[in-house]
């Protein structure tokens, strides 16, 4: 499928580039891509390259380039964009879980499966991080087999801690600092993304594949 | 011999800011940096990049070692040095034990004060800003407190500060680039937006400033699930009950909310500094006229 991205200016200084208006698995993938192959053309004028679900947000200096014609320069990049996606090696992290979380035995009564036979489900394929940047190290991981989703909680809680593993909308997430979530709360894990010691301070990428594992406390 | 201030009293949300922490976004975090770029700017007066941003109430302090200059800006506060009443806006030598005390006054919401010496804590993610929603940077990422201590590392190249031209802040007309969800509002409620008056809420803080709706130009606007995209300083967005926020310097770095417009950078400095209770109109204006303007 060609995809065609919307680009909107967002303010006087950046660009959103939109390849769907909604969560949809190739856009996201062709979003995170032409991050990339964004980042290797080192615009001049360009300060800030964003990857999100399906979108790219491109931070510029508008007195170096105008929004008119940074727009032609993106479309002329995205027209060079290699068609075939994947020659990026994708690294593959391993992060242990430990599936006790405070919400776990809700979830699977709501999916009519046993603890056992939802962690199974949960962890037979990797998942992709989807986007980063909800909050500091925060990643999105998915998608889930439909069987695996859930809609959100209808109460929001004001904070879990680092380390949460959330779990709806057929998705993981995995916290790296204290956040309030919608998400439920279905395990733990000592995988901290998130270090600002390091520059990035943070281990994963959008694209990046997860392969989960279940370990005891 | 080391010099320091002391703090003796603070305002609430007392930062230690510089231009802030750029090229972090995709990792969670924003750039955070002063409030009010500009006043931040007109009191840099070496080659020192931090300095201390205060809100309405002030703040005290007392200088330690030996002698410091520092230049005072942002907002309209009263100024005393030893007792003595001084010109707010401008820089004043002060030597060991000089008591300065910084009071609230007519206008605005962020004053600066910068010295001839970087204020000595560890940058983080290459900036000193603090971040006090995710607890980074300034001191141990929180607000200044009462007894603190803050070390100053003098820069003897100093250079004086550039004529304090006042910014005209009076003006209470913004200007705006109609944002990425504008077309999920109908054309009414966009005609409502560019001709009603809001007002600031007294929730303001360095994440956003809400405002109140009372001409109800969002109250039956239901947008719902959006997909998340990353945001930026200046972007209005309509929360689930039609408040509208303007998202500021420490603003969260996705989000789902629809956003109607985003104010242009040269105005958001001044959009920082209207108080609680201001009125405040919105005037949408092109990207091509926003990137061409002069001031």
């Amino acid at each position: 499928m060609n995809i065609l991205p919307k680009i909107m200016p967002l303010g006087d200084s950046a660009a959103l580039m939109r390849f769907s208006p909604m969560l949809d698995g190739e856009a996201n993938k062709r979003a995170i891509e032409f991050a990339k192959f964004l980042v290797t053309q080192n615009h001049p004028a360009i300060t800030q390259i964003t990857p999100s679900l399906v979108s790219v947000l491109i931070s510029y200096d508008f007195a170096k380039i105008s929004y008119n014609n940074l727009i032609g320069e993106l479309r002329l990049v995205y027209s060079l964009m290699p068609k075939i996606i994947g020659e990026v090696e994708t690294k593959i992290h391993k992060i242990d879980i430990v599936f006790d979380g405070e919400d776990l035995a809700e979830v699977t009564h709501n999916l009519s499966l046993s603890i056992e036979e939802f962690i199974e489900l949960h962890n037979e394929k990797s998942l992709r991080v989807l986007t980063t940047g909800f909050a500091p190290g925060f990643i999105y991981t998915g998608m889930h087999p439909n069987e695996l989703h859930l809609p959100r909680r209808e109460v929001i809680k004001p904070s879990v801690p680092a380390g949460s593993v959330l779990f709806a909308a057929g998705q993981t997430a995995i916290t790296a600092t204290a956040i309030p979530t919608g998400w439920h709360v279905i395990g733990n894990t000592k995988f901290l993304n998130f270090n600002t010691k390091n520059n990035p301070p943070t281990i994963l990428n959008s694209g990046d594949l997860i392969s989960f594992k279940s370990v005891k406390k | 011999m080391k010099t320091s201030i002391k703090i003796t009293r603070v305002c609430p949300s007392a930062t230690i800011q510089d231009n802030g922490r750029f090229n972090l976004l995709k990792y969670g975090v924003c750039a955070s940096g002063a409030m009010d770029k500009s006043a931040f700017e007109l009191g840099k007066i070496s080659s020192a990049t931090s300095g201390i941003e205060i809100t309405q109430a002030g703040i005290d302090f007392v200088v330690k070692g030996d002698g410091v200059k520092a230049a005072f800006t942002g907002a309209d506060f009263s100024l005393f040095i030893n007792g003595k009443n001084k010109k707010w806006g401008r820089v004043y030598p002060l030597k060991n034990d000089t008591k300065v005390q910084v009071q609230p006054r007519t206008w605005g919401n962020y004053g600066y004060i910068r010295f001839n010496a970087e204020l000595d804590v560890e940058p983080i993610l290459g900036s000193r800003s603090t971040n006090l929603t995710v607890g980074l940077g300034g001191i141990n990422g929180r607000a200044i407190g009462v007894n603190d201590e803050i070390g100053l590392l003098i820069d003897d190249d100093t250079t004086p500060m550039t004529a304090y031209e006042k910014i005209d802040y009076s003006n209470n007309i913004f200007h705006f680039i109609w944002g990425i969800h504008a077309d999920k509002f109908s054309q009414k409620t966009r005609n409502k937006f560019v001709s009603k008056p809001f007002i600031i809420r007294p929730q303001i803080n360095r994440m956003g400033h809400r405002l109140s709706d009372k001409s109800n130009v969002f109250a039956k606007e239901k947008i719902l699930s959006l997909v998340s995209d990353p945001l930026v300083a200046g972007d209005i967005q309509i929360l689930g009950d039609g408040t509208p926020i303007v998202l500021m310097r420490d603003h969260q770095p996705t989000g789902g909310y629809p956003r109607i417009g985003t104010i242009i950078g040269k105005d958001l400095d001044r959009f920082a500094q209207k108080r609680p209770n201001s009125e405040v109109f919105f005037q949408p204006i092109s990207t091509q006229r926003a990137q061409n303007e002069k001031d």
